[in-house]
C-alpha cells in the first residue's frame, strides 16, 4: 500500500511539473457502476455476487488517468482507479513515462499494464467492450500490473496494421488465492513477455507469451505437516513440488476479435503453468458471438476452464500410507483441489443510450463440473452503466 | 413543365443540398499531393497512419459531434458509427497508445484551421470549400 502511495505522489509530482512546461494535460476517465444479484447464497460466488439481495460492489469501478506532454517526446502518464472490490480506495495502477522514439515506436518506464490477454489494457474501462466484464474463467489472474519497461512498435503490412509489444519487469504484492483461501504473498521475477496484433478494418488477431520466476508463500503452513513427511522418507523433490520457491512460470494466450459492425464475435485461449508448483496447469477460453441492431448489442459468450492437476506424486513408493491412507493419494488430493472444471455461458445486452454511455444486463450461468451435485451451480444476473469522460 | 412539378423539383433540389450534401476532405494548399484514397484518410483517422503516404507529418481534426458532416464522413470514410468510433477510441485512450482528433467545430472552423496548417487534414461540407484548402478526396 504504502509503495503504491509513493508512485501515486511520484505520478502527480510528475504530471504537475510536467504541465508547467508543456501546458498540455489530458484528463480522461471512466466509470462502471454496476450491481447484480445470485440465485443461491449456498452455491459457488461468480464474479464477486454471492448473495440473493442485489449488491452494487463487484463491477463498480472508477479510474482517472491524466498524460502530461512533458515535451515533443516524452509523456507522462498516471492511472487512479477505485474498484468496489477493493473498497474504493484509490490506488496508482499505472504511473509511467513514456518516451516517443519516432511515430511507430515507444518506450515506457514505470508501472504499466501486464499485456496478458486481448482486452488487458482497457479491462477496466467497461465502455469499450460488450460485456460488463471480461469473461472470468480467462480474465482470473490477478497480477495484472508489472514494474519495469517495455517497448510498443506499430507495423502495417498493406491494409494490415499491427503491433509487437515487449517488456521486461517484476512484482512484488500479495494476493488472495482463493484454492487454498489465503493471502499469497506474490514476488515476480525476471517476468518478461511478447504481444504480437494484427489486424485489418474487421478482424483483429492476437498472441503473447510471457514468461516468469515466481515466489510466493503464505499459503503452505497447512501443507508443513506433508511437506515434513516427504522430506522425512527422502521425497525431497516432491516435498519441493509443494513449494513456489524460486519455480518458472509460462503464459501462452491466442485470440482474435471480429466486428463486421452487424456482427462482432472474440475468443481467446490462454495455458498458464508453474513448473514444480501445487497450482494446476491452467487451460482456459472463451468464445463470444454478437450482432449489433442499431444502439443495441446482443451477445452470448461461452467460457470454461479445463484446468490440469499439477504432477506432485510421481516418485512416491504407492505403498507407502499415511495412517490407512497411501501417501501419494494425500499429495495428489492437493494437486486436485485446485483445479477448476467449470463452464459458464452468458447473455447479455449492451444498449448505448446516449453518447459516451452505455447500459448493459448480462446473465451468467455457471456450472463446476467437479461438483456432481449442481450443488455448486451459480446463476448471476448483473447490470450496469459504463461511460467515459 | 408545369408549376407543380417545378415546385416538387425545387423541393427535391433544396432537400438533396441540404441532406445529401457532399464532404469535402481537405489540406493547406501547399500539400505536396492532390489526392489521398479513402484508406489512407480511414488510417488517419483512426490513428493508425501518423503521416502522409508522402511522409508529412499528419494532424486530422475533427468536426463536433452532432454535426451531419461528421456522421456522414465516420459513415462512409471511417465505417464506423458513433458508439463504435467512442469505444474504438476509448480502447487506445486508456492504453496511451492513441489519442482521438481533436473536435474544433464545424465545417467553417475546420477550413480555416487547415488553411493556416500545413500539416492538418480535416473534412468540410463541400459548399464550404474556396480557395484556401486543397480538397484531396470526396464523398459523393
Amino acid at each position: 500500500m504504502q509503495r503504491n502511495k509513493s508512485v501515486l505522489a511520484a505520478a502527480v509530482m510528475a504530471v504537475i511539473t510536467g504541465s508547467a512546461h508543456a501546458g498540455d494535460v489530458t484528463i480522461s476517465g471512466f466509470l462502471t457502476a454496476g450491481g447484480g444479484v445470485a440465485d443461491d447464497e449456498e452455491a459457488t460466488p461468480y464474479a464477486g455476487y454471492s448473495e440473493e439481495d442485489f449488491t452494487f460492489d463487484a463491477d463498480t469501478v472508477f479510474g482517472l488517468q491524466v498524460s502530461s506532454a512533458v515535451n515533443d517526446k516524452l509523456t507522462v502518464t498516471g492511472q487512479l482507479i477505485a474498484r468496489g472490490t477493493n473498497d474504493y480506495e484509490v490506488d496508482a495502477e499505472w504511473a509511467y513515462l513514456s518516451y516517443a522514439v519516432s511515430d511507430s515506436f515507444t518506450w515506457r518506464m514505470g508501472r504499466f499494464r501486464t499485456p496478458l490477454y486481448l482486452y488487458s489494457d482497457y479491462v477496466d474501462v467497461g465502455y469499450a467492450f460488450s460485456w460488463i466484464r471480461a469473461p472470468r474463467e480467462v480474465y482470473y489472474l490477478p497480477f495484472n500490473n508489472v514494474q519495469g519497461m517495455d517497448f510498443i512498435s506499430q507495423y502495417s503490412l498493406g491494409s494490415w496494421d499491427g503491433t509487437v509489444q515487449g517488456y521486461f519487469g517484476a512484482l512484488t504484492d500479495s494476493f488472495f488465492n482463493t484454492d487454498f483461501q489465503a493471502e499469497v504473498s506474490t514476488e515476480l521475477r525476471n517476468q518478461m513477455g511478447l504481444a504480437f496484433t494484427l489486424g485489418n478494418d474487421w478482424l483483429t488477431l492476437r498472441a503473447a507469451y510471457h514468461k516468469a520466476d515466481f515466489n510466493l508463500t503464505g499459503y503452505e503452513a497447512p501443507l508443513s505437516g506433508l511437506i515434513g513427511i516427504l522430506s522425512g522418507l527422502g521425497y525431497q523433490d516432491n516435498a519441493d513440488r509443494l513449494l513456489v520457491e524460486d519455480d518458472s512460470g509460462d503464459f501462452l494466450s491466442v485470440g482474435f476479435t471480429v466486428d463486421t459492425g452487424t456482427f462482432v464475435a472474440a475468443g481467446e485461449s490462454i495455458r498458464f503453468e508453474i513448473d514444480n508448483a501445487p497450482f494446476s496447469i491452467d487451460k482456459r477460453s472463451y468464445l463470444m458471438l454478437g450482432f449489433r441492431a442499431g444502439d443495441f448489442l446482443f451477445h452470448v459468450t461461452g467460457s470454461r476452464s479445463r484446468d490440469e492437476a499439477a504432477d506432485l506424486s510421481s516418485g512416491i513408493d504407492p505403498t507407502i500410507l499415511v495412517g490407512p491412507v497411501p501417501l501419494y493419494l494425500l499429495v495428489d488430493g492437493i494437486a486436485e483441489a485446485n483445479v477448476a472444471d467449470n463452464d459458464v455461458f452468458s447473455v447479455g445486452v449492451r444498449w448505448d443510450f446516449t453518447s459516451s454511455a452505455a447500459f448493459k444486463l448480462q446473465v451468467d450461468d455457471y456450472s463446476d463440473n467437479t461438483d456432481d451435485s449442481g450443488d455448486s451451480d451459480q446463476k448471476v444476473v448483473s447490470f450496469a452503466i459504463s461511460t467515459v469522460f | 413543365m408545369n408549376a407543380k412539378k417545378s415546385v416538387f423539383a425545387a423541393l427535391l433540389l433544396a432537400l438533396s443540398g441540404g441532406v445529401f450534401a457532399e464532404v469535402a476532405v481537405v489540406v493547406h494548399p501547399s500539400a505536396g499531393f492532390d489526392s489521398l484514397s479513402e484508406d489512407d484518410i480511414s488510417r488517419l483517422f483512426l490513428g493508425k497512419a501518423k503521416s502522409f503516404p508522402n511522409g508529412e507529418s499528419a494532424v486530422p481534426i475533427n468536426q463536433n459531434e452532432g454535426e451531419g458532416t461528421r456522421d456522414k464522413f465516420n459513415d462512409a470514410v471511417v465505417k464506423k458509427n458513433a458508439s463504435q468510433l467512442k469505444a474504438y477510441w476509448s480502447q487506445l485512450v486508456f492504453t496511451g497508445k492513441g489519442t482521438p482528433p481533436k473536435d474544433v467545430g464545424g465545417s467553417a472552423d475546420v477550413k480555416k484551421l487547415v488553411a493556416a496548417n500545413p500539416n492538418m487534414i480535416g473534412y468540410i461540407d463541400s459548399s464550404a470549400v474556396d480557395g484556401s484548402v486543397k480538397v484531396v478526396y470526396k464523398i459523393p
